[in-house]
């Protein structure tokens, strides 16, 4: 029997400075290979929750198994099978991005020409190898960000924990990072992320839980945490109709200059044959997690 | 333990940042010159050799003390610390390693007052207790700097603590001066200090002080002692893995 990726029952963590509770009861299971990612706003739990599983953190109580090892009893083994990218790390300035992973990987054990392959292999992957033998105080903050995951990746760990990796990136080094992410679950392990960004989660998540408050608030895959929310499209109204107007044609959120009228797929397309009658501006699309994430997250301020 | 990751993360944190920053050597054998020289000025020619053992003991305690800067560093600027926690390195291999790191940094500085030390005498017991006592000293205060960093809550505070540590364990102890300057009251504090036996034992040897066996095997054995002692409670008691 396979072990699972992940397995946490009723996981509480409370700081003792300040009496936070962090953690609240966080039961959940990753069992595939794949990329599950927390997501939540700030303060949510996220990074809390991964620093406990990477075991940098003690829980309060609850268990914590990480590829079938518990985190308190098997710390070693744990720590043997994972790497880790923390969040709002920062390089060595006079270190080149060469020396911060081949370094790294030296120091967790790995011999000499293994660590140089590695090396080579993950600053190709992350267009770093034409900065390889910059001063990382010379390098951007993106460029300095890719040395960090840089450095979490090469190790080659069966479970890659990375938090908040694509911060400060710009949408294409995003986009990078999202597929090398993709690329190391094909062919090297699991990875566990959390993120903001939620068109991040969207594309790159097999599993998806969002915390709230230290509690877990949903969890599933993409499509079943789009049934979160009832209607099936969001039709984003710039000019044409009036608010009473639209309130026959579905749920209405106000957002910034506009008005999202969620609805099903008959009534949306509805909505924009009047608009085209109209002459006014609507933009159609699905639910995303966008959505999702702003239901749950209203709901439960309401509660 | 693990004699490569300890190499080389003394290698990485140490020499490869001295070599591409040369400036960082600089400040960390400052302080002994400085007080050399003072020494030098004030006292005069005759106590140059209690202020060149002085000064070399500082370097040692400032290459340990320097661990709490750079722990401290590691673990809230850097977050290296959190990398290697979640890794196959022991918190025993991570302090050894950033201990070496450190004494890279005062290699020149050992090596500038190591010459007049050595050509002082020549016996054979001179030149272990140079050897011997300064290494010592160093890792006592790198496991007592490493303990401290853990429980420090940000950088600045870190070098605060770095400073204090420094004060504590080379200019109030009797380091650069006799131990009989103290108050017989108060005497017994400042053998609770590892730095004074280093003094003592040093001083000794240079002649410049005459201990008795007893003395001498009771400073040996607190050092030895101090250090096991206190490597002990840092790799059980540090917040390697936080609470």
């Amino acid at each position: 029997m396979v072990a699972s990726i992940l397995k946490t029952i009723n996981l509480s963590k409370i700081y003792r400075r300040g009496k936070i509770k962090a953690l609240t009861d966080v039961s959940l299971e990753f069992n595939d290979r794949g990329v599950l990612t927390l997501l939540g706003r700030n303060g949510a739990g996220k990074t809390t929750f991964l620093r406990v599983i990477s075991t940098q953190l003690m829980p309060t109580s609850g268990k914590v198994f990480v590829l079938g090892y518990d985190v308190v009893k098997e710390a070693k083994a744990v720590r043997n099978n994972i790497a880790v990218m923390p969040q709002e790390g920062a390089t060595l300035p006079p270190l080149t991005p060469w020396d911060h992973v081949y370094f790294t990987l030296r120091i967790k054990g790995i011999s000499k020409n293994v660590a140089k392959e590695y090396t080579n292999d993950v600053l190709e992957k992350l267009d770093l190898m034409q900065y390889k033998d910059v001063h990382a105080d010379r390098l951007s903050g993106g460029l300095r960000q890719r040395i960090l995951v840089a450095m979490a990746m090469a190790y080659k760990a069966r479970l890659l924990l990375l938090d908040e990796p694509t911060l400060g990136l710009d949408p294409l080094s995003r986009r990078k990072i999202w597929k090398i992410v993709r690329e190391y679950c094909k062919n090297v392990g699991s990875v566990i992320l959390t993120t903001h960004y939620l068109d991040e989660a969207e594309v790159l998540s097999d599993q998806v839980v969002i915390l709230n408050n230290g509690k877990v608030l949903a969890n599933g895959t993409v499509d079943e945490l789009r049934n979160f929310v009832k209607e099936k499209v969001k039709i984003e109204v710039y000019s044409g109709f009036l608010f009473e107007e639209l309130q026959s044609y579905g749920r209405l959120v106000p957002v910034a200059d506009r008005l999202r009228v969620l609805t099903n797929e008959k009534t949306a397309q509805e909505l924009v044959n009047e608009a085209i009658k109209r002459g006014a501006r609507v933009q159609t699309s699905p639910i995303t997690l966008d959505d999702v994430f702003v239901e749950l997250s209203t709901e439960v301020e309401q509660e | 333990m693990n004699i490569k990751t300890i190499m080389m993360l003394g290698y990485m944190y140490g020499f490869l940042w001295l070599r591409r920053n040369m400036l960082s050597m600089i400040w960390l054998f400052s302080t002994p010159f400085t007080i050399l020289f003072l020494f030098y000025v004030v006292a005069g020619e005759g106590a140059l050799i209690t202020a060149l053992i002085g000064s070399y003991i500082m370097l040692f305690v400032n290459a340990g003390v320097g661990v709490i800067g750079d722990a401290v560093w590691n673990k809230h600027e850097l977050k290296f610390q959190d990398i290697l926690v979640a890794s196959p390195v022991t918190v025993f291999d991570y302090i050894a390693g950033i201990a070496l790191a450190e004494i890279f940094f005062t290699l020149p500085g050992i090596v500038v007052l190591l010459i007049p030390l050595i050509l002082y005498q020549g016996s054979f017991y001179w030149l272990f207790t140079l050897v011997a006592v300064p290494t010592i000293t160093w890792l006592i205060v790198s496991a007592i700097s490493f303990y401290f960093s853990t429980y420090v809550p940000n950088a600045r505070n870190g070098w605060q603590v770095g400073v204090l540590l420094n004060l504590l364990l080379t200019i109030l102890p009797p380091v650069f001066y006799p131990i009989e300057k103290i108050p017989d009251a108060i005497r017994p504090i400042a053998y609770l200090v590892p730095t004074t036996h280093s003094a003592l034992l040093l001083k000794n040897s240079a002649g410049i002080i005459q201990l008795g066996t007893i003395d001498i095997l009771f400073s040996w054995s607190y050092l030895l002692i101090a250090l096991v002692t206190l490597t002990l409670l840092t790799i059980n008691k540090a917040q390697w893995r936080e609470n």
